[in-house]
């Protein structure tokens, strides 16, 4: 993967490397914690320029932090107090679909629930329960990404889950 | 194994063993649990095209990429510049200890100096001293304008550009221009060197030195006009009246068909532009233009 650790990433090799290992995750990062409304992939773009222009000073063990903590300030400069959103897949009504209209109206309600319920959520356990579920990431590699323990990482998506079900089945 | 901990294993995609799946069936809540990790896949990231998004960087660093190549030279060149500048300003300032004060364009400053005697800064002016070495030395740089109120003690000397004044223990004014000296004594007694000349200020009198003789003269207020925001003038040439008012508010002034000889008595204010180019107009009969930082006065 990255051959020389203490290399720094000017060179456009280790630079692609580094790409290629972290733009995808970073993407992901930034989508789940903040949503779609600050451009994630813009951010990520950002966040790369700035580690080029200073890739002098970053090596390509320092990298994936500097990424992290880039483009999560970038998206924090953008936002101002807006609610984060995450869209749902729209349901694809298929042509010959065997689902009732009952059925679909109680899909999009509970999706609607469900996005609330995720809104709710803070930030980090957001990030690490939706890593997990949607990315398959393991608990090690989330914490590996963003630089906490696996317990904080467990801690989180449990909590996360309890969370949601509580909004989403109405549990006081 | 705890409930919590079995939750966590099967979050984990672990694969669990069968008595740890039926214990996850029988708990409460479970389906509702499982229809929510089930459920989030509708809330997957849109889709992030590594290879696009690369491209896509790859030609907006295009030019940062070439000027790359010269990296290491620029930081040298960096450092080096650095290094000169460092040295430039060393060796600029004639002692590291030196602390300096300054005032803009219609400002004016109080300080207190070391041993307490105090010094009102006019418009435009700067004053320079060596805080370290004060009770060894009492000096002052000044360029512009000041009066001081001087403790008593050793010798206080304030060097300008056209002249040194040496004081003990009194109240005085003075005023640095680029070719005009003045001094005013208001209390006490101050030595003026200039060129190679010295003179004794007392109570109420003033020199005023232009690089030829130094010129004693009378004076009856005794507190500088600028103390109540004013200059004032008791028939002095024009060009003299502009300058200051050149230097109070820090604009360019120009004599269109008027003699720079005739002379003026009267005041103008440093609040007020306007209101200080009427009191120079008006008894002079001129006319005045202004547009931006440029004064015209001009004669019909």
């Amino acid at each position: 993967m990255l051959k020389d650790l203490h290399k720094d990433v000017c060179e456009e090799e280790v630079f692609a490397s580094v790409f290629s290992t972290y733009a995808q995750d970073l993407h992901d990062f930034i989508y789940y914690k903040y949503g779609a409304h600050f451009g994630p992939s813009d951010k990520v773009q950002e966040a790369f320029l700035k580690l080029w222009e200073n890739c002098a000073k970053v090596t390509s063990a320092k990298a994936k932090s500097f990424l992290f903590t880039i483009a999560n300030n970038l998206t924090l400069n953008d936002i101002k107090h807006q609610k984060v959103k995450l869209k749902y897949n729209k349901i694809e009504p298929a042509k010959d679909t065997k689902e009732n209209p009952q059925f679909l109206l109680e899909e999009k309600e509970y999706l609607e629930k469900y996005q609330n319920a995720l809104a709710k959520l803070s930030e980090a356990q957001r990030v690490a329960f939706l890593m997990n579920r949607i990315e398959g990431k393991k608990h090690q590699e989330i914490a590996d990404l963003l630089g906490i323990s696996r317990k904080a990482v467990e801690k989180r998506i449990y909590n996360a889950l309890h969370n949601l079900r509580k909004e989403i089945d109405g549990i006081p | 194994m705890k409930e919590k901990d079995i939750i966590i294993k099967w979050l984990n995609h672990e694969s669990l063993s069968e008595t740890e799946l039926a214990k996850l069936r029988d708990m409460e809540g479970f389906s509702s649990l499982k229809t929510i990790t089930e459920k989030a896949h509708h809330f997957k990231a849109p889709p992030y095209n590594t290879i696009n998004e690369f491209e896509n960087l790859k030609s907006q660093l295009t030019n940062k990429m070439k000027s790359s190549k010269n990296n290491s030279l620029s930081i040298i060149l960096k450092i080096a510049a650095v290094v000169v500048i460092a040295i430039g300003v060393y060796f600029a300032l004639p002692t590291s200890n030196d602390y300096e004060v300054k005032t803009l364009a219609t400002e004016t400053k109080d300080i207190t100096l070391p041993d307490q005697s105090e010094v009102k800064l006019n418009a435009l002016t700067s004053i320079r001293y060596d805080k370290e070495n004060w009770s060894s030395q009492r000096k002052v740089y000044l360029d512009g304008e000041a009066h001081f109120k001087v403790e008593r003690g050793n010798k206080f000397d304030i060097e300008t550009d056209m002249g040194t004044v040496s004081v003990i223990g009194t109240r005085f004014n003075v005023k640095s221009r680029a070719n005009y000296l003045e001094v005013v004594c208001y209390q006490g007694v101050v030595s003026v060197s200039a060129g190679d000349e010295i003179l004794y200020l007392r109570q109420n009198e003033a020199i005023e030195y232009r690089g030829q003789d130094l010129e004693k003269k009378i004076v009856t207020y005794d507190m500088p006009s600028w103390f109540d925001n004013r200059s004032l003038f008791y028939s002095r040439p024009i060009r003299d009246v502009i300058e200051e008012l050149e230097w109070q508010y820090g604009v360019k002034v120009n004599l269109r068909n008027i003699d720079q000889n005739i002379l003026f008595t009267g005041n103008f204010v440093h609040s007020d532009l306007k209101s200080a180019l009427s009191s120079i107009a008006i008894p002079l009969k001129l006319k005045c233009k202004v547009n931006g930082n440029e004064v015209t006065f001009y004669k019909e």
